[in-house]
């Protein structure tokens, strides 16, 4: 009798800890992405507003309608994703959207004086680490790593550097590109949707 | 030397093989996704079936409503009483994202006025009300 208890009580724990993670942890990783991405924006917004961009520039609204897609699309960015992207530009080299992206960024960013060239440049690293870091969440194994290497070594400035530094790098900005192609079209296509 | 003509189309011939490649790697991603998901579920389902089928071979004479019956004792108590511990974070997790989404759909009519007034071509990412993905885009 306990024996048939203790197998109810496995099979009510297993099916608790599988709706917890497929459930709950994915929903709560979603969520704070997009938090994290609505921080991103609407920290430009306000730096806009202040005048440090201006709202009517190229480089605002290609940043705006980028993170406005990831936002969008966040649900749909893996770490299986990220490991194609790495595979097709391996496979194929040049992807055009993505070489189309990069050229409007940098010649819309050249438009503009060093401060408002540096905020948009930093709200897309900002928004390529929390991309990154979503995928890295959403697979459990590498979120673990993520976690323990994060307790252990987030008080260290080189950790931050170190991320902050491989996101900066020519290689890994043309493979996210691919990713902020996309987004991007999907944030203009949602743009002239709503008219 | 390549003749001129033959270059763009080759070019245009492997952006399309590569979105084909992008295009597949996201349908696997898709079915790694749901194979994971619903296999788990599938596991525990046929684990927990073959654990009762075992034990049904073993104790022949079990009188069901025995089996039904609770065997209490100071073990099984802090069994349920964990249980319920667990349950309880759930629901107050649930109840704290439901409260953060309600106030998400108080108040980001607000911001979207603020934000219009200063910049009336402002772009949206068009999730729902509440900050959800949109039924559609699943």
């Amino acid at each position: 009798m306990a024996s048939l208890f203790a197998i109810l009580l496995w099979v009510a724990i297993l099916l608790g800890l599988w709706w917890l993670y497929f459930v709950e942890y994915r929903r709560l990783v979603l969520d704070h992405t997009r938090q994290r991405l609505f921080f991103i924006r609407d920290h430009l917004f306000l730096a806009a507003e202040r005048g440090e961009v201006g709202f009517d520039t190229r480089a605002y609204g290609l940043v705006r309608l980028t993170l406005n897609g990831m936002i969008r699309y966040a649900h749909e960015i893996s770490v299986i994703q990220i490991i194609g992207l790495y595979r097709a530009e391996k496979r194929f080299g040049t992807n055009e959207r993505a070489e189309q992206f990069a050229n409007d960024l940098r010649v819309a960013v050249s438009e503009l004086p060093w401060p408002a060239r540096k905020l948009i440049m930093n709200a897309l690293r900002d928004m390529h680490l929390t991309m990154l870091k979503h995928a890295i969440y959403t697979a459990p194994l590498l979120a673990l790593l993520f976690v323990v290497a994060q307790v252990l070594l987030s008080r260290y400035h080189f950790w931050k550097r170190g991320m902050y530094r491989a996101l900066d790098s020519k290689s890994n900005k043309r493979r996210f590109y691919a990713l902020d192609a996309e987004a991007e079209q999907i944030g203009a296509e949602a743009a002239k949707a709503a008219g | 030397m390549a003749k001129p003509g033959k270059r763009p189309r080759a070019e245009a011939r492997q952006q399309v093989e590569l979105q084909k490649y992008l295009t597949r790697w996201r349908a696997y991603e898709k079915a790694i996704s749901n194979v994971t998901k619903w296999g788990a579920l599938a596991f525990i389902g046929w684990m927990g079936y073959l654990s009762v089928a075992e034990l049904a071979g073993k104790v022949t004479n079990a009188n069901i409503s025995a089996v039904l019956s609770w065997p209490f004792g100071p073990g099984w108590i802090m069994v349920v009483l964990a249980l319920l511990f667990g349950a309880g974070g759930i629901v107050y997790g649930r109840r704290q994202a439901k409260l953060r989404k309600d106030t998400i759909e108080r108040l980001h009519e607000y911001q979207k006025r603020y934000e219009l007034s200063i910049d009336p071509n402002r772009s949206s990412s068009r999730l729902t009300a509440r900050g959800e993905t949109r039924p559609e885009d699943i």
